[in-house]
């Protein structure tokens, strides 16, 4: 008994009268199913007055629907072992669940009643309401978050969703009211936005057939929202801020600017480099120059956030507040050298064997596999997109990695965070 | 769970393996039984630091080496330390596992210790442990732990204290390696897409020539009962009050382990038990609902591992902002009296079988969660807890539960934390 390799024929999509999508793949090996959802709506459609709202909304689904009171919900998932959670994201809203197969109908059951028929009790809503705003509380003194929060306003005009995070501000939490979230869910949560990914011992046929028994009756209005994120100017100067945290031993750091969007045709590239700059063994070049040469974080890495819009490109690292000036020095002149030679054969094919040869890994799970479709069908790559995959990754050169990091990656008018044990 | 085969080498090495062939993929663990338990004042943390270590090379891998050619094949590696063990581990393309085996015979006896590649260390470590200071739950859970345990080494965590960080010496490092890593005190699991016999042979090809080190010192000390509630108060800059209370609990081999897991669950739900955390919220479990949904606390918890000794059964929460510490310590203590004074229901005990029954099949989906559940309890306990753990979970009862909450849930049995923001309204008093 061998898994089959993902191609085409191995996975079932069909998309049912209402406009919802479904994936299912069938994997006998495994006595569970892993259900994954995204919908086209999230975090993008807040407004600097209603920031947070996708958030406290989407969190709001499991406080109680039509059949199930908030306790009810909490019991039948731990009285059967399941799982199943909602959060929205910025481009997406996600949800998640787990199940014994003996379970799914009870699983898929619940799914669709928090997805369809939430009702926004008031007392459990406001009490999540208190715990969202501890959230916030918490996030003002953990210097990763507020580095990260501050980097965004800089890196993004007001005007763009990116400039805000989207679990919101506590001025705009505690304004929100039960009418906000329940016309937020009236509006996007609709079926021809959303996809569910099966992945587990099921049969594909029986899977839609119970989706279908579920969520089949899901109507909605009109059209969708667009889905879609505004082009981002770059910045036209160094842009920097510090924030003092109190008690803290280290400042954490992010430097970098907005980047591209997964459709952007320099994205394999752009990430193929990314990986060698500061991600691939243990944080890539940057890895081997702060941490290891010179000793001055315990992480130091980059990252690309491609996207439904150009999400950041930026480097995050932790440092003892005496080193911040070396470590951001080591860091620039990483991005210079990244800028100006290209990467070396050997760096290319370690990136590339890496990202080809553990797809592997990263499809021998049911979670691995479901993340993976869910990611094929958001950015509409195809089901055959894992058979291309490798030749795709293969094909990238040296010149193209250097043209991209020259076009996308900035040494001037950058924007730079600091949060810690600082003075401002 | 079955068909997993035991084998010991001539010198001493311990090999689990488990034939699992659903994916092309298998994953290579080394065990060694060390982790901050085994250290000793002034070089608390070295257990950690010799992990770091093991990534910078050998006279054939040289530095940064390990990770490159485990990318290069496809793959992935790490290493953690904890209080009762280190382990390394590199998952790969199962065509491709024989470079695990070549990497790990090599840095079980080979690693340099280089004195510049210390020095450089040092940094990262400090950077570490301060990057673990910015969390005020960290600096609960180090204060708590001190004061728990006096003569035992679970006083300190993993990552050891500051000032033996800043003066621990080379040769610290390189005789604690010395000592610990070889192959009678290391335990092999792998699991995947191969032919046992074939496995056992490259392992005893890779490894037997290896040889067999000293006994390793074992630990003697013993943590004396405790006679009295022990209190700490920490206040530190932070956005809100934290709560722990430890009380000493049963070890993994002890017969009272498995009704505190149970008590445990009953108190906050089974958590994530695969390795990489998947887990059920506990919306149900009677302290969320005492505590969470009353508004007191955001969040609450009750952790328990299974430990080679007596470890502690944690109970912790983040209090709501505004709210005194003493309110939520009031209310916790309230659900342990109430569990220890009756006996928990029917339906919550099958609550809890079933969780871990799910939790135990969701963990079986990958490699490396069986790789870690093995090797895990191999060291704390033996594997074999893995194979009769859902069956002797299920001999259980209510009563063996009560009387655990009993035995180990009292006042004079447990250490009490608070911290209290500093920069917030001055301590409003217990």
């Amino acid at each position: 008994m061998t898994t089959l390799p993902i191609t085409p024929e191995t996975i079932t999509r069909v998309t049912l009268d209402n406009g919802l999508t479904i994936l299912v793949r069938d994997n006998p090996n495994n006595a569970s199913v892993t259900l994954r959802g995204r919908l086209r709506a999230g975090g993008l459609y807040d407004t600097d007055k209603t920031s947070g709202l996708a958030h406290f909304a989407t969190a709001a689904l499991q406080r109680g629907t039509r059949k199930r009171t908030f306790q009810k919900l909490n019991e039948e998932l731990d009285r059967r072992g399941m799982s199943f959670g909602v959060g929205a994201g910025m481009e997406t809203i996600g949800f998640s669940g787990k199940s014994l197969v003996e379970d799914f109908d009870h699983l898929l059951n619940l799914a669709a009643d928090v997805l369809m028929h939430p009702v926004f009790p008031k007392v459990e809503t406001e009490k999540l309401r208190q715990e969202l705003l501890a959230d916030l509380k918490e996030a003002d003194d953990d210097t990763h978050h507020v580095a990260y929060r501050e980097f965004r306003a800089l890196c993004y005009p007001k005007t763009h969703p990116y400039h805000r995070l989207s679990d919101g501000r506590a001025e705009t939490v505690k304004r929100l009211t039960l009418a906000d979230l329940s016309d937020f869910h009236a509006r996007y949560f609709r079926p021809d936005v959303t996809t569910i990914v099966i992945v587990g011992d099921v049969r594909a046929g029986d899977a839609i057939a119970k989706i279908e028994r579920a969520l089949g009756k899901w109507r909605t209005r009109g059209k969708p929202a667009e889905h879609t994120l505004p082009d981002v100017p770059p910045l036209k100067q160094n842009a920097r801020k510090v924030s003092a945290l109190a008690g803290k031993m280290q400042a954490d750091l992010v430097l970098g600017h907005a980047g591209i969007r997964r459709t952007d045709p320099d994205y394999y590239a752009l990430s193929i480099g990314d990986l060698i700059f500061g991600r691939l063994g243990l944080y890539g070049r940057l890895g081997a120059n702060v941490r290891d040469k010179q000793g001055l974080a315990y992480y130091v890495f980059s990252g690309l956030e491609a996207n439904i819009g150009a999400g950041p490109w930026a480097v995050r690292a932790g440092v003892n507040p005496k080193n911040i000036d070396r470590a951001v020095d080591g860091i620039l002149a990483e991005i210079v050298r990244f800028r100006s030679e290209p990467v070396t054969q050997d760096e290319l094919d370690e990136a590339r064997d890496f990202v080809t040869g553990s797809l592997a890994l990263r499809l021998e799970t049911n979670d691995g596999v479901a993340a993976t479709l869910g990611d094929i069908e958001l950015f509409s790559l195809g089901l055959d997109y894992l058979q291309r995959y490798p030749s795709i990754i293969r094909a990238i050169t040296a010149e193209q990695i250097l043209a991209a990091v020259q076009k996308h990656v900035q040494i001037e008018n950058y924007a730079l965070t600091i949060a810690g044990p600082v003075s401002q | 769970m079955n068909n997993i085969r035991e084998e010991c080498l001539d010198n001493g090495l311990k090999i689990l393996l488990k034939s699992v062939r659903t994916a092309p993929v298998a994953t290579f663990w080394v065990w060694y039984r060390v982790g901050s338990r085994n250290e000793v004042p002034g070089i608390t943390g070295v257990s950690h630091w010799v992990e770091h270590m093991m990534f910078k090379g050998t006279p054939t891998l040289g530095k940064g080496e390990i990770m490159r050619l485990v990318n290069r094949n496809g793959g992935s590696d790490n290493a953690f330390t904890w209080t009762d063990f280190t382990a390394y581990y590199e998952t790969l393309p199962s065509d491709r596992i024989d470079l695990a085996l070549r990497i790990e015979a090599d840095r079980m006896v080979n690693s340099l210790f280089d004195p510049t590649e210390v020095a450089s260390e040092r940094t990262v470590i400090i950077s570490e442990r301060e990057g673990a200071e910015n969390e005020p739950r960290f600096w609960l859970a180090e204060e708590v732990g001190a004061a728990a345990y006096k003569v035992h080494p679970y006083h300190h965590d993993t990552i050891g204290w500051k000032t033996d960080l800043e003066t621990m010496t080379r040769d610290d490092l390189y005789h604690h390696y010395k000592t610990f890593y070889a192959p009678n005190n290391a335990v092999i699991v792998a699991v995947g897409d191969f032919d046992a016999d074939e496995m056992l042979q490259k392992i005893a090809d890779a490894f037997g020539n290896l040889p067999r080190g000293k006994d390793a010192p074992s630990v003697t000390m013993v943590e004396p009962p405790q006679e009295g509630e022990r209190r700490v108060l920490l206040r530190r800059p932070g956005a809100t009050s934290y709560f722990l209370a430890a009380y000493h609990g049963p070890r993994a081999t002890d017969p009272d382990f498995l009704p505190a897991f149970v008590m445990a669950g009953v108190l906050a739900g089974v958590g994530g038990m695969s390795f990489s955390g998947h887990s059920s919220p506990g919306r149900s479990s009677r302290l969320y609902r005492a505590l969470v949904e009353t508004g007191l606390a955001t969040d609450v918890d009750c952790g328990f591992r299974a430990t080679i000794d007596p470890g502690t059964i944690d109970l912790s929460a983040t209090v709501r902002p505004g709210v005194p510490i003493r309110k939520v310590e009031a209310a916790i203590f309230a659900e342990l009296d109430k569990i220890a004074h009756k006996p928990i229901s029917e339906s919550e005990l099958a609550t809890v079988i079933k969780q871990v029954k799910s939790q135990f099949v969701y963990a079986t989906d990958g490699v490396m969660n069986m790789g870690y559940w093995l090797g895990m309890l191999e060291i704390v306990a033996s594997y074999q807890m893995y194979e009769t753990f859902l069956d002797n979970l299920m001999q259980v009862t209510k009563a063996d539960v009560q009387r655990v909450a009993q035995k180990y849930l009292i006042a004079t049995n447990r250490t009490v934390g608070w911290f209290e923001p500093a920069n917030g309204k001055p301590g409003r008093g217990r």
